[in-house]
């Protein structure tokens, strides 16, 4: 019984501890997160968060329009190796891992006003939207993520490159 | 049995450190544990969040409780049923073949998958320091209590 009213205090200390530190700190999450594939990519809901919902392209049909009108310029921030394996045809290979050094000449290239829509493997994955975050950040004014990513991409048995 | 008692506060605090240190890396980056427990995928969605907020601050407190002897009884008990749940819910996803990131230390590494056996071994060897430190011997000693 002693162990019962020590057990019952140390997790009250603990869930208090817990949700105070989360309600003050910088990296607290929201109480309920964003784990629903159907509406974009999954994350924990940040205070300062990475992904956000409102710059998300979540259909595929949208995606392809814009892919046959080309009218955006398409990048993959997934790795060189993954990059060669498949991706969406025309899209530039810029690896989020190697933003600093390829972002250099991209910036002399592109305008701050080309419209960019940028895919990383998936749902799963929150670096196209890291990469979006530091895009803007430089001031770029029309920055899309494709939620799907190649993964819906490949499904769909839309056109794949290779090289 | 001095050297019993020596051995117990060693092992205590040895517990009691690991437990602490796991909390850490979890506590900074809430956001990177909770996309861990969701590539588990055995978790409520609406809970997930819940638990990567919750649940590193009862190992944090289990374990200071634990190093300090404060309650140290009742943090055993939340330990070894922390222990026996991580060793239910690895061997659940072996089974099941449904590869996950354990994210039981460093959070580090997003695509790092570790070793199912290595997990339960490491899990098994706590399991066993937490029921010793519990009863006062091993589980399975032959000895009587000295």
């Amino acid at each position: 019984m002693t162990n019962l009213k020590g057990i019952i205090i140390l997790l009250t200390i603990s869930y208090v501890l817990a949700f105070s530190y989360n309600y003050f700190s910088l990296s607290g999450i929201a109480v309920i997160g964003n784990w629903d594939k159907t509406q974009g990519v999954v994350s924990a809901n940040k205070k300062m968060p990475v992904v956000k919902r409102d710059r998300e392209i979540n259909d595929l049909t949208i995606m392809k329009k814009i892919f046959d009108d080309k009218s955006a310029l398409i990048i993959d921030v997934r790795s060189k190796e993954i990059f060669k394996i498949g991706h969406i045809p025309g899209a530039k290979s810029i690896p989020l891992s190697q933003f600093d050094e390829l972002i250099g000449s991209f910036y002399e290239n592109i305008s701050m006003e080309e419209k960019l829509v940028i895919y990383c493997s998936g749902r799963e994955c929150a670096d196209s939207h890291a990469f979006a975050t530091k895009l803007t950040e430089m001031g770029y004014e029309n920055v899309k993520v494709f939620a799907g990513g190649f993964t819906e991409w490949e499904q769909e048995g839309f056109a794949v490159e290779k090289s | 049995m001095k050297k019993a008692k020596i051995i117990q506060i060693v092992l205590r605090l040895v517990l009691g450190s690991v437990f602490v240190y796991a909390s850490v890396d979890k506590i900074l980056n809430p956001a990177a544990f909770a996309k861990i427990l969701y590539g588990y995928s055995l978790f409520p969605l609406f809970s997930i969040n819940f638990i990567a907020i919750f649940f590193p601050f009862i190992e944090l407190v289990s374990g200071v409780s634990l190093i300090f002897g404060i309650y140290s009884k009742s943090a055993l008990v939340i330990i070894n049923s922390l222990i026996l749940f991580f060793i239910i819910i690895i061997s659940f996803n072996f089974l099941r073949g449904h590869e996950f990131n354990c994210g039981c230390f460093a959070l580090g590494d997003p695509s790092h998958v570790s070793s199912a056996g290595q997990l339960l071994i490491r899990n098994f060897i706590l399991l066993i320091v937490g029921l010793y430190l519990f009863f006062g011997r091993l589980p399975f000693s032959y000895k009587s209590k000295s």
